[in-house]
């Protein structure tokens, strides 16, 4: 990919910390590309069930993420495990990776750091 | 095939996004949404697009506003930043405001009394037409059109297969009601066991009425009203179970009724809910001897009936309507009705349902209506304050402001004004609830007994109309504002501000409109009270203590009733400031008995029924009351029980059926029985101003105390004509009671007042309207005042050229005055318009007046007329007053 000189990669800590959303979209993309549904079911199976992204907060929030280039749109295909529309991939960035690698560094600073005090999640 | 909900519902939220985002993402949404609704269940998906769809609107719409031109990364998604933003906005506006505190005083204080009295009309409609009666699922309920006797009602309860149940109402009677000996009166409702079942109603202690409760001859039982068990026995729970004494037969507390529930009218709050099969128990007057359980000729009880949900209310009423011509005996004539079922809510507002319905949504239009005129005036107020601000506004434009953040800072603050209004209006709603209290609905519907509290509805209401009205007045000069030509403003202030003139005369000439409306309405009501109270009532209430006492309660057979009757009179009478003093049985005004009758020598034509109208009364009752004799005698102490029974006639009666003859020694028939006439007095009303006169007759008090049509057990009423009647009331009490410590008395007070309560509407119709009216005036005047002085403001300069080359000062001031007044005439001419359109909405208030009473419409045009000219006479004389050399100078 073509490097941009104009407007170099801003370093992944300028994005930290991340929103939940972010977080969890990332998360969700780091090891394959989804179509939207399926990062919606891959988000609520990461977290057990407990978060239930909607497709408004999904949309906005790739739409801000790919404007931040931390993800980038991939082709559109069908899934074949559910029907034959065409739908629109999303994969993870270099940048988006390097963003949630910083976050998650952060985060487990902060969680050795509970588990030493003993804090029970 | 039909797109499943969720989706529908997403395209609708997707529509109300912002365009780009729409383009964007709204394809892939919305075959997210089809994808995931084939998987999972409809109602999470709802809820779903609830929680979600409104947040993503939020954002996706705040989000470029709360954005800096040049964004770090994410900035607006940071928690708080459209927040931080908004902040200092409302800090802003909030300096601003208090830069101009009689502005905003003003705006405040106007938007308070609109809002609050808005709240307080809301309230009221929502107490009274929109959930009126707690009971489960009100839409389910039906009643019967005509009233029912207790076997007819069986006939009807039996019917399962259109109804889930059938109840019977019977009323709320004034019963004695002693607890551990100490009696006072209180109100026992009668209805059928079934009756908490049908309506849904539960117990918070001890249990409801049950069909086995409603049996004839059974242990009598009975279930308390919330707020009398409150009020009697403190909220004590340990109170299920007591014995207590109703009309001096015992009765067993098995339960109270849930919070709120009190029976199926708004006209009467029940304290106690007894079953239908007590009532002949308990009753101890006329009921107690009509057999009102057995007999299917004796009509007492309202039907309701909650229908089964596959069961559509047409078909229900036609069943009914079948049963009910099978059940009435079909006499020669046939049936002349027909049964319906009516809704369950109108019936919550008593028999003149239909008039109050229409007087509350008058008083919500009136209030409504002043609110648009206080949201029109501010409006103006917000564009000549944006005006003065043009050259700020510019310079933030310049400076690289955008558009959207200018209109949101300009909203904000129209919004914090609307919003310190509805805070402030709230107080106001509380004092209006307060004042409302003292009147009373058309139909004697009292409105200190409907529970009026501000709830989380009349809250919502009021947060709602703040924000709606700050939008509304604010948009206006927010948009303006973000039109502004950054050249233009910053080279020069009063060109390109003539459009703004435009706007701000419509909006003027608007206000001017709606207020004549108001003051229309205003004139009116005063009109039709001054007729009201010059309608002759055939009495004078003046001087006159009315005290009501109601033996039968207290279980006195008639031979001590006549006793305590003459006892009381006598005590009475002796008092000094007492003129004259009499017995009857029912007041005036309040409705007198009515009845069949007969005239000798009348040859009644067919089918003609010689109706009646009349009461029972005592010697001195004319001369108490104040109605006039025309003829013959009144009663004398020598019309007793044994005498020959007599009877006085009123004008109508004597007009309508001795035609000419003369009345005196004539007879007629009452009650089966032959009543010779001594005498003839004016008419009354009997029950509303402006009724026709009806034939009335009056009976002599003492000649009907026994026998089947005996009146001793019933409600009495004593009527005192005194030189001092305020002082008259306690010593009357300290009387009656020293003959009777326990003596059911009731109602003590000054005739006039009840009588005031007839022309209530029209009261309450010229309160209102001539407060929201004088308010609307009064904004008029400072609208029309605003306007002028800007106007003059605008055209200093060009005044001064005028000035320069001739003009006199006389001449200015008309050209001022002729260019001032040409909004407010037009805005005189729409609201005649309008007024007179909407004019027809109040007539059935109206008492002898036409609403197209020219005198009406006349005086407020010129009362209009006056003020704008008034109001646009000083900044013309200013104008005129411009020094041409100072004018032009300072450009």
């Amino acid at each position: 990919m073509q490097k941009r000189h104009a407007r170099p990669d801003p370093a992944a800590g300028d994005f930290l910390p991340l929103s939940p959303a972010i977080h969890h979209i990332l998360l969700a993309l780091v090891d394959e590309e989804r179509h939207g549904y399926a990062i919606m079911l891959e988000v609520s199976r990461l977290t057990g069930g407990s978060t239930k992204m909607g497709p408004g907060t999904l949309y906005g929030t790739l739409k801000r993420l790919l404007a931040a280039r931390l993800i980038e749109e991939a082709e559109e295909r069908p899934d074949p495990e559910l029907d034959d529309e065409r739908r629109r991939y999303y994969r993870i960035s270099r940048l988006g990776a390097r963003v949630l690698q910083a976050e998650t560094a952060r985060v487990s600073v902060l969680l050795d750091a509970a588990r030493a005090k003993k804090v029970r999640a | 095939m039909r797109r499943p909900t969720a989706e529908r519902l997403y395209a609708l939220l997707l529509w109300a996004h912002p365009p780009a985002f729409r383009r964007a993402c709204g394809k892939e949404i919305l075959q997210l949404v089809r994808t995931a609704s084939a998987r999972t269940s409809t109602r999470e998906m709802v809820m779903m697009a609830a929680r979600d769809g409104l947040h993503s609107l939020a954002r996706e719409w705040l989000a470029p506003i709360a954005a800096p031109r040049r964004s770090p990364p994410f900035l607006e998604h940071r928690p708080g930043e459209p927040m931080r933003n908004l902040l200092r906005d409302v800090k802003l506006a909030g300096r601003l405001l208090a830069a101009s505190p009689l502005f905003t005083i003003a705006a405040v204080l106007t938007l308070a009394l609109g809002i609050g009295a808005n709240t307080a009309m809301f309230t009221l409609a929502d107490a009274t037409l929109l959930r009126p009666l707690q009971v489960t699922d009100p839409q389910q309920l039906v009643v019967w059109s005509w009233s029912s006797s207790y076997p007819h009602y069986q006939v009807y309860a039996k019917r399962t297969d259109i109804f889930q149940g059938v109840m019977a109402w019977g009323g709320a009677s004034r019963v004695n009601l002693a607890v551990d000996g100490s009696a006072e009166l209180a109100r026992g409702a009668f209805m059928s066991g079934n009756a908490f079942d049908v309506l849904g109603v539960r117990a918070v202690h001890g249990r409801t009425l049950l069909p086995s409760d409603d049996v004839a001859n059974g242990p009598i039982v009975g279930v308390l009203n919330y707020d009398y068990w409150r009020a009697r026995f403190g909220g004590d729970p340990a109170v299920v179970g007591r014995t207590v004494r109703v009309n001096g037969r015992p009765l067993t507390i098995v339960g109270v009724a849930e919070q709120g529930f009190r029976g199926t009218t708004l006209s009467v709050s029940p304290s106690l809910y007894l079953p239908t099969a007590a009532s002949p128990l308990v009753h101890t007057g006329f009921m107690s001897r009509v057999d009102p359980l057995t007999r299917s000729g004796f009509v007492w009880l309202t039907v309701i009936g909650r229908l089964r949900d596959d069961v559509a209310v047409s078909q229900a009423a036609a069943a009914m309507d079948t049963l009910y011509s099978q059940l009435q005996a079909p006499g020669p004539g046939g049936r002349d009705e027909i049964l319906r079922l009516e809704p369950f809510e109108t019936r919550a507002l008593g028999s003149g349902a239909a008039t109050v319905k229409s007087f509350i949504t008058l008083l919500v239009g009136v209030v409504g209506l002043t609110l648009l005129i206080g949201c029109a005036n501010l409006a103006n107020l917000l564009l000549a304050r944006a005006a003065a601000r043009r050259r700020e506004i510019g310079v933030r434009l310049a400076l690289g402001a955008t558009r959207q953040r200018i209109v949101q800072q300009m909203l904000a603050e129209s919004v914090l004004l609307a919003v310190t209004g509805g805070v402030a209006g709230l107080g106001i709603a509380l004092a209006s609830l307060r004042a409302l209290a003292k009147y009373q609905l058309p139909g004697r519907l009292e409105i200190a007994a409907i529970p009026l509290e501000i709830n989380g509805a009349s809250l919502a209401v009021t947060f709602g109309l703040s924000l709606v009205t700050g939008l509304l007045f604010g948009a206006v000069p927010a948009w303006r504002a973000s039109r502004t030509d950054v050249l233009v403003s910053l080279r020069d202030q009063s060109r390109g501000a003539t459009a703004q003139s435009g706007i701000r005369s419509g909006l003027l000439g608007a206000q001017v409109a709606l207020s004549l409306v108001l003051l229309a309405g205003a004139g009116l009501f005063a009109r039709s009270l001054m007729s009201a109270l010059d309608v002759p009532l055939g009495f004078d209430p003046r001087n006159v203590v009315t005290a009501s006492v109601n033996l039968g309660l207290a279980r006195y057979e008639s031979g001590r009733a006549r006793t305590f009757y003459a006892a009381a009179l006598e005590r009475v009478q002796a008092l000094p400031q007492v003129q004259m003093a009499a017995w009857g049985n029912l007041i005036p005004t309040r409705g007198l008995f009515m009845g069949e009758s007969a005239v000798e020598g009348y040859t009644q034509k067919p089918r003609e029924s010689l109706t009646v109208y009349g009461m029972h009364v005592g010697p001195q009752y004319f001369g108490a009351i104040g109605t006039r004799l025309r003829a013959g005698r009144v009663f004398s102490a020598t019309d007793t029980a044994g005498a020959e029974p007599v009877g006085i006639v009123s004008e109508a009666m004597a007009r309508k059926y001795w035609d000419g003859r003369d009345p005196i020694g004539g007879r007629f028939r009452m009650f089966s029985r032959w009543i010779t006439v001594v005498g003839v007095v004016e008419g009354t009303v009997v029950r509303e101003l402006r009724e026709a006169p009806v034939p009335q007759v009056y009976l002599a008090f003492d000649q009907w105390l026994e026998g089947p049509q005996g009146i001793a057990s019933d409600p009495a009423h004593l009527f005192v004509r005194a030189s001092d009647p305020e002082t008259l009331v306690p010593l009357l009490r300290e009387q009656l009671r020293a003959l009777d410590p326990e003596l059911p008395l009731y109602d003590i007070g000054l005739f006039e007042d009840s009588v005031a309560a007839l022309a209530m509407p029209q009261r309450m119709g010229v309160a209102l309207f001539t407060l929201f009216s004088l308010l609307a005036l009064g904004l008029a005047t400072i609208g029309i005042y605003g306007v002028a002085s800007y106007v003059a403001a605008l055209r200093t300069r060009e005044i001064g050229v005028r000035v320069a080359l001739g003009a006199t000062a006389a001449a200015v001031r008309r050209m001022m005055l002729v260019q001032g007044s040409r909004p407010v005439a037009i805005g005189i001419v729409i609201g005649l318009v309008l007024a007179l359109s909407l004019s027809r909405l109040i007539k059935a208030f109206l008492v002898d007046v036409s609403p197209f009473d020219p005198l009406t419409f006349g005086a407020v045009t010129a009362i209009l007329a006056a003020t704008a000219l008034a109001a646009s006479y000083l900044p013309a004389r200013q104008a005129a007053r411009i020094d041409p050399v100072r004018a032009l100078r300072e450009e």
